[in-house]
């Protein structure tokens, strides 16, 4: 061992662990748009990480920066964040990028850290699909729909809108306690579509059993 | 002493005085009645007061017999306090016929030894004649003893029975005498009654009392003769002149025991019903000590039915399907957490102690629990598959609508939450947590899942259309171990409860009911209460 690695390897051991999170990522995004994310970071010791440089990397290339906030994410205890802005590419597909948090020259020495992540980069949408579930005439809500990359919740009237590029897609919902059909749809034009959701004969272990 | 006047002064005043003069035979030499410094005499005495004892010391009082029952808890009921209340009991009673079900003895004997339900192909065709057969008494005995059912039928087509059979029983109507009081406990309603009625009716129930010795005259011949217990720190015996029922519940928390049958079966498994009831297979191993043998062991591994069961209350030590300790009930304090209620698999992935998933969160068969014990790479520990953990993010509460915060959560060893995945699988620290979760791994595997969910496809365990990506600090870490429920088989018995040793001889004097009784696997409460009825028949009628 050489008297630079072992200075090294001593420098690297005194440097604390930092661990990344990247969220709000949508679900899908158009293609050439700018859409966020946010990205925060977090120290082994709860170190205070405000105004720390972070990164979106696509391969080596810098796509967008910027300086985690003073004020820890809500519900965290030191989570450090940032919302970066950033534009899909041009050609639709999954695009992995990569947040880079760059600890500098803290106080407190930190390891720098590296997190990926994915966007579902989809053609410009040009038309609107109305999906309404329902079981028995009552609306489902809170019901999880599914186009290929596409995804949406039901309101309260069981409705929800998705915007979306013509193509075909299977259209899938999901609610526990039902159980739907995939529906096969070719969308060339805005559209609605009625899901009946068939009520499963489900046992709740917590029922209360009365008279 | 072939009364009933004793009080429990003076029961214990003499147990206190016999404790110092006995000197009991040891386990290897000979006994006999006359040798050993009784502290107290019964002609039945019952060891647990739960669904099979107090049936059990109900009937032998009827039939004119003293009665003592021992009960080491510090309140009556067994598992059967925690229970659903749900009783199978058929073959065309007066609620059935009120209800316009047809039913009889021979289709209850038809349904519960069906070659095509995995829950009733293994039992002994013999005993379920016989349960089958008492259906009818057994039910009419419940309505004798107080006991109210709630006239709404559950089933069929949740067990073996092919009518509508399952009846609730109506809940104790004292709430601080249920245990866990507004969670469906109805079972405190049918234990309740029959301790009531036990009492009424002469039966002594000494509860802190813990049988530690069935006595036989022999180590493995001759008769037993009674059993000794421990109670305030004094061991007592007891006298049985006529019998000696062990009802003492099953085997399901004894780790030794268990991994007879199953050696997957490690510590980390916990009990459903603890810490208010112990299934220790104490009764088992006392009955098995004076030769005793078990009987029909497929059906505990069958993989069918409750014997294990998916954790729907995670976060918690004790989360099982649908017990909840609430924090007004008298177990709170131990059980620490009331645990989160889980209404969708999607919110949450699974991972082992490595941080891996394993399996579709969504599916509760035994191919969940197959894969939940499987070997995952532990050198140190090749046995049981360790812990399981519910994984999710901010997002995932949010829709589930949990408060992630004590007392719905037991932060000490069985809920984490921290600001990152790599950091959550750091702060994961549990008694069966053997090494670290690696946090590169979680955080690996939680990408991946979030890649599946993408595109709409678990490539790895075909969950259904996978929905939401865990990517929303801060993220939850939840105890979602499967937890153990029924012990399916126990001492080998004949038809009339009384245990049968290795060479298939009757061990004189000595009889078994309830969970710890083999041969039919048939979850719940009913083949408890008429085998129990049976075993208090059989020994208030012994006459050797």
């Amino acid at each position: 061992m050489t008297a630079d690695t072992a200075q090294t390897e001593t420098l690297h051991e005194t440097r604390l662990e930092t661990s990344l999170a990247v969220w709000d990522i949508a679900p899908t995004v158009a293609a050439g748009e700018r859409f966020s994310v946010k990205a925060g970071a977090k120290s082994s010791a709860g170190c205070a990480l405000g105004r720390c440089r972070i990164e979106v990397l696509d391969d080596d290339a810098v796509v967008a920066s910027g300086s985690l906030g003073d004020a820890p994410w809500p519900g965290t205890d030191a989570l450090y964040w940032a919302e970066l802005e950033l534009r899909a590419p041009p050609t639709p597909g999954t695009v992995t990028f990569s947040v880079h948090f760059d600890a500098g020259d803290l106080d407190e020495p930190h390891q720098d850290a590296s997190s990926p992540f994915n966007v579902s980069v989809v053609a410009r949408p040009d038309h609107t699909l109305t999906v309404k579930v329902a079981s028995d005439g009552m609306p489902i809500e809170e019901a999880c729909i599914r186009l290929g990359p596409y995804r949406a919740t039901t309101d309260g009237s069981g409705q929800a809108a998705i915007k979306l590029a013509a193509g075909r897609y299977e259209l899938v919902v999901w609610k526990a306690g039902f159980d739907m059909e995939p529906v096969p749809l070719a969308i060339h034009a805005d559209a609605s579509v009625d899901v009946e959701a068939r009520a499963l004969p489900q046992h709740d272990p917590d029922a209360v059993w009365t008279a | 002493m072939s009364g009933q006047d004793f009080s429990r002064r003076s029961f214990l005043s003499k147990g206190a005085a016999g404790a110092g003069a006995v000197a009991l035979a040891g386990a290897a030499t000979e006994a006999s009645a006359q040798t050993i410094n009784w502290g107290q005499t019964a002609d039945v005495v019952i060891i647990g007061a739960g669904v099979a004892g107090l049936p059990a010391a109900i009937t032998a009082r009827e039939l004119g017999a003293s009665v003592i029952v021992v009960e080491e808890n510090y309140d009556i009921g067994g598992r059967g306090m925690l229970s659903g209340g749900r009783v199978q009991l058929g073959g065309g009673h007066a609620l059935q016929q009120k209800l316009n079900i047809k039913d009889n003895p021979d289709q209850v004997f038809l349904d519960w030894v069906r070659a095509d339900d995995a829950e009733s192909r293994y039992s002994d065709r013999e005993l379920v004649r016989v349960f089958a057969d008492e259906n009818l008494s057994a039910y009419q005995f419940l309505l004798d003893n107080g006991v109210e059912f709630i006239e709404k039928p559950i089933g069929p087509g949740i067990d073996a029975s092919t009518v509508a059979r399952i009846f609730v029983t109506k809940e104790w109507h004292i709430p601080a005498e249920v245990v866990a009081p507004r969670r469906n406990r109805n079972g405190s309603g049918l234990v309740r009654h029959l301790a009531a009625s036990a009492r009424n009716k002469g039966a002594q129930i000494l509860l802190k009392h813990k049988m530690t010795r069935i006595v036989r005259e022999q180590p493995t011949a001759g008769k037993v003769l009674g059993i000794e217990v421990k109670a305030d720190g004094k061991t007592i015996n007891i006298r049985a002149t006529k019998g000696v029922i062990v009802a003492t519940g099953g085997h399901t928390g004894n780790v030794e025991f268990r991994r007879m049958f199953d050696p997957r079966l490690t510590e980390e498994y916990q009990q459903a019903c603890q810490p208010y009831v112990d299934q220790n297979a104490s009764g088992e191993i006392a009955a098995m000590d004076i030769g005793a043998s078990l009987w029909a062991t497929a059906i505990q591994t069958s993989e069918s039915g409750a014997a294990i069961t998916k954790t729907r209350h995670i976060g918690c030590r004790w989360g099982y399907a649908s017990l909840v300790y609430e924090t007004d009930s008298v177990m709170f304090p131990q059980a620490k957490a009331t645990g989160l209620t889980v209404k969708d698999w999607q919110d949450l992935i699974m991972v082992n102690q490595f941080g891996k998933r394993f399996w579709d969160e969504g599916d509760g068969s035994y191919r969940f629990f197959n894969a939940a014990m499987a070997y995952h790479g532990d050198k140190t520990k090749l046995n049981g598959g360790g812990p399981i953990w519910a994984i999710f993010d901010a997002d995932g509460a949010a829709r589930e609508k949990w408060n992630t915060k004590p007392p719905n959560v037991d932060p000490d060893g069985w809920f984490y939450q921290a600001d990152t995945l790599a950091e959550l699988a750091g702060r994961i620290k549990n008694q069966y947590q053997k090494q670290p979760m690696p946090g590169a791994a979680l955080t690996e595997t939680v990408a991946r899942y979030n890649s599946f969910v993408a595109d709409g496809v678990d490539k790895d365990f075909k969950k259904k259309t996978p929905m939401h990506k865990i990517e929303k600090p801060p993220f939850y870490a939840a105890w979602a171990t499967p937890i153990l429920h029924d012990t399916l088989t126990g001492l080998r018995t004949n038809t009339s409860t009384e245990v049968v040793d290795m060479r298939g001889e009757v061990i004189p004097n000595l009889y078994c009911a309830g969970e710890s009784q083999g041969g039919f696997a048939q979850h719940g409460l009913a083949r408890c209460l008429v085998f129990g009825r049976i075993a208090g028949r059989t020994a208030a009628k012994n006459s050797a």
